[in-house]
């Protein structure tokens, strides 16, 4: 294990009753009303706005659907710098100012197959009846179509009155196709301050990254990705350069640089559970339990390997002399641990598993932790002014292994005398290893060809059952007569052994593909005939293999004996 | 003017010069509560977050307090230290409304108190904006702050308002007692 680390957080609050219910993306602190005291604000899964302030829950608003994200961001640049809190729910982003409603973004719709269109234009119309457009829409997903909700909605309702029920409702409302959102980020504008406007970037469902005017009204930039952003990471600024690493939900990593889908595609071993933006790097946490961070340009500069799944990771940007952007990583055991690039340095353990972490100004303190575990506890705690994170804070720098000098042992005469033989007759000794080399090659070769050529004639016989079979053919064509001659030479009997025979069905009937042996006396040599006929003796020659499986009661699948017998000309059929 | 102004006027040992560190966290009242203890004409009404430190000078019965009004701003705590030295006495202010920073004063305070520069001198504590309805009572915060294990120094802690300067003048009164 690591050298014991400890934590670095100063414990400042604990609600474990809070009653919170929310993921990370969901977990925001804010200058909520410009007062300089910044509140917390949670969009909770029980689709309610929480507001807290210090230690105490201050409101609650109710919200229209379950969220996704939220985010606060500068849309204006006038004085005061009021910040402008966006919750991302269902297809919809709603904007507020003061936690008043100011505004709503809605996606826009994307296009929708004409097919589909169509169908639902003639039944609504009732120019089709309901079963007959249900059989078409139903072709259209096998032709592998991604039909809309709606469709699907209508072909997974079984009561005829309730379908038609259905298509009444939808009367006279064309088929629009609605995506939701599945994350969301900010980008600073023109310039990387605190204060300085912001505008919103979002993915869709539809595999699409949008980024938004900062009045949160227009879409300046519409990428497709083509695969659906599971989680995003932004990093620049719009007007100067920016890069948008993009999390897929196929397990990829995508890179989007100042609006162009870069060609760079980075596939993660296991699904991601976390993308967090670094000072040099983007961090992605896998379902293996492994974080990997990687550059810009996509090269990956270092992992660490966890002893259990991730559950939240969070970005630490710390405010205050030093600079630091540290990861915040939350594990199932209940460990929250903090990274410096790669140097664990801090690490505490939580009583419930947390879910959910956000760093940044609280109150009035700006290296706050903010945590939300399983049971719905809010923990709050702080970083000390004096807090060392720097590298070779804990366990950095060489182990203190390094000091201590190995016992080397004294050099004794046979030592010496060993090397001075290896000195004297250095190429014989490599002449003797490559010559041992080369034979031993010549015996794995040797090998490899006999397992390569076994079973692939007419005779064959195994070493470990001591059984030897062979294939004869009689007869011109097109009728054939194959007989297996096999002989049991080893000490005990045999019972029920399998035979399956194999020719290409399009050239040769057999008699019979599949029979089993009784009963094999050692010793003694049996004959099985089975009739081939070559269906158009025209049509050229193939071959008939026979496989000899194991025994019924072995567990082995492997064939015990195979053998294989190219088949002759045949002649024409003589016709009477 | 109190019975021990008086006892040392008589003695002749009025103008003093006493050095008086205030420290705490940003937001806490420092500024505030200095203006109170200046005379009525000179007190500012507004109070500004205070950008490094300030230095004024007030007179209070024989003494004359030389105060140094340290900015509680995350950034500007490194100056603190500066001044440990010649500090004959320290002020810490507290916001008792903010039970939220409760710990990050106490790390503040437990540093200063660590720090070698630090002599033994009077430590008298503000448990300010006691007018807020959120605000701590004295007794949680000397808990809160550990207060109860401070034995090499005397220290007070007294409830105060800044805006009305309700119990500033009994805190300066205990500092100036030690002090004389
Ligand atoms: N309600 C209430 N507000 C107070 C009290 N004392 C100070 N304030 C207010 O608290 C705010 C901060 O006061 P300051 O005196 O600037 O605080 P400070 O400790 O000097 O802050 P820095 O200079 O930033 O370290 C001001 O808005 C004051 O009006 C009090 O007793 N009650
Ligand atoms: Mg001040």
């Amino acid at each position: 294990m690591l050298p014991s680390v400890k934590s670095v957080w100063l414990d400042a609050f604990n609600d474990p009753v809070a009653g919170i219910s929310a993921y990370t993306p969901c977990v925001h602190t804010c200058n909520l009303f410009g007062d300089g005291e910044n509140r917390l604000v949670i969009a909770d899964e029980d689709r309610k706005l929480k507001i807290w302030k210090g230690t105490q829950k201050a409101s609650e608003h109710p919200l229209l659907d379950t969220p996704v994200a939220i985010c606060s961001y500068i849309s204006e640049n006038t004085a005061p710098r009021l910040p402008a809190l966006a919750v991302a729910a269902g297809s919809h982003i709603y904007i507020y100012r003061n936690l008043r409603p100011y505004y709503k973004f809605v996606l826009p719709p994307e296009n929708v197959n004409t097919e589909e269109q169509d169908i639902w234009q003639k039944v609504m119309e009732g120019e089709i009846v309901i079963g007959e457009a249900v059989a078409q829409l139903t072709r259209l997903q096998d032709a592998g179509v991604v039909l809309q909700t709606r469709s699907l909605q209508l072909m997974n309702i079984g009561d005829p009155d309730a379908k038609m029920a259905f298509v009444e409702h939808w009367q006279g409302q064309p088929l629009v196709a609605t995506t939701v959102i599945t994350c969301m980020d900010v980008v600073k504008q023109a310039i990387d301050e605190p204060d300085a406007v912001s505008c919103l970037v979002v993915g869709t469902e539809s595999g699409r990254i949008l980024i938004l005017n900062p009045a949160g009204t227009a879409i300046v930039k519409n990428i497709w990705v083509g695969i659906t952003p599971a989680m995003i990471a932004v990093q620049g600024e719009l007007d100067v350069g920016y890069r948008i690493t993009v999390a897929g939900r196929d397990g990829k990593l995508y890179h989007i640089r100042n609006g162009e889908l870069s060609q760079t595609i980075i596939q993660l071993e296991a699904q991601p559970v976390g993308l967090v933006r670094l000072a040099k790097h983007v961090a992605v946490g896998c379902m293996n339990d492994v974080v990997h961070a990687y550059t810009p340009t996509g090269h990956k500069s270092w992992s660490l390997y966890l002893p259990c799944h991730i559950l939240a990771m969070q970005r630490m940007e710390v405010t205050g002399q030093r600079n630091t952007k540290a990861l915040i990583v939350a594990l199932s055991n209940g460990e929250v641990r903090v990274y410096n690039e790669k140097l664990l340095v801090s690490v505490h353990v939580s009583p419930n598993p947390v879910t959910a972490l956000w760093f940044g100004r609280y109150g009035r303190e700006d290296n706050t932790l903010l945590a939300i575990t399983k049971s719905g506890a809010l923990d709050i705690k702080m970083l000390p002014r004096t807090a060392n994170l720097e590298a070779g804070a804990i366990g950095g720098g060489p182990p203190p292994e390094q000091e201590i000098p190995l016992a080397v042992p004294k050099k004794t005469r046979l030592y010496v005398e060993q090397t001075q033989r290896e000195r004297e007759q250095a190429a014989d000794m490599h002449r003797t290893f490559q010559r041992d080399l080369a034979k031993l090659r010549l015996t794995t070769a040797r090998a490899y060809v006999k397992v390569l050529t076994d079973g692939q004639g007419a005779a064959a016989f195994t070493t470990n059952t001591n059984l030897s079979l062979s294939l004869n053919i009689a007869g011109l064509g097109p009728r054939f007569r194959l007989s297996l001659l096999l002989r049991n030479d080893g000490s005990t009997q045999l019972n029920d052994i399998p035979v399956a025979l194999r020719a290409d069905a399009g050239l040769y009937s057999l008699g019979k593909t599949q029979f089993t042996i009784p009963f094999l006396v050692p010793g003694l040599q049996y004959t099985f005939e089975v009739p081939v006929t070559a269906i158009d003796p025209m049509a050229g020659t193939g071959t008939i293999t026979v496989l000899l499986l194991a025994p019924g009661g072995v567990s082995s699948s492997a064939p015990l004996l195979q053998a294989q017998i190219k088949m002759p000309m045949s002649e024409p059929e003589e016709v009477e | 003017m109190g019975f021990f102004d008086k006892l040392l006027s008589l003695f002749g040992m009025s103008g003093k010069k006493v050095n008086v560190l205030v420290v705490g966290l940003d937001n806490s009242g420092k500024t505030t509560i200095i203006e109170r203890l200046k005379p009525r004409p000179r007190q500012a009404a507004e109070v500004a977050p205070t950008v490094g430190f300030t230095v004024d000078e007030v007179e209070k019965g024989p003494l004359t307090f030389t105060v140094f009004d340290m900015s509680g701003a995350g950034r500007y705590r490194t100056l603190w230290e500066q001044y440990y030295r010649e500090a004959d006495a320290v002020v810490f202010v507290v916001d008792s409304a903010d039970k939220l920073r409760m710990v990050v004063a106490r790390d503040e305070m437990e540093h200063m108190l660590k720090h070698s520069n630090m002599r033994k001198v009077p430590i008298l504590y503000f448990a300010n904006k006691k007018d807020l309805p959120v605000a701590m009572p004295p007794v949680e915060i000397a808990q809160a702050l550990g207060l109860d294990d401070i034995k090499d120094r005397p220290w007070q802690i007294v409830p105060s308002n800044g805006l009305t300067g309700e119990g500033v003048d009994k805190g300066i009164d205990w500092l100036a007692e030690r002090l004389s």
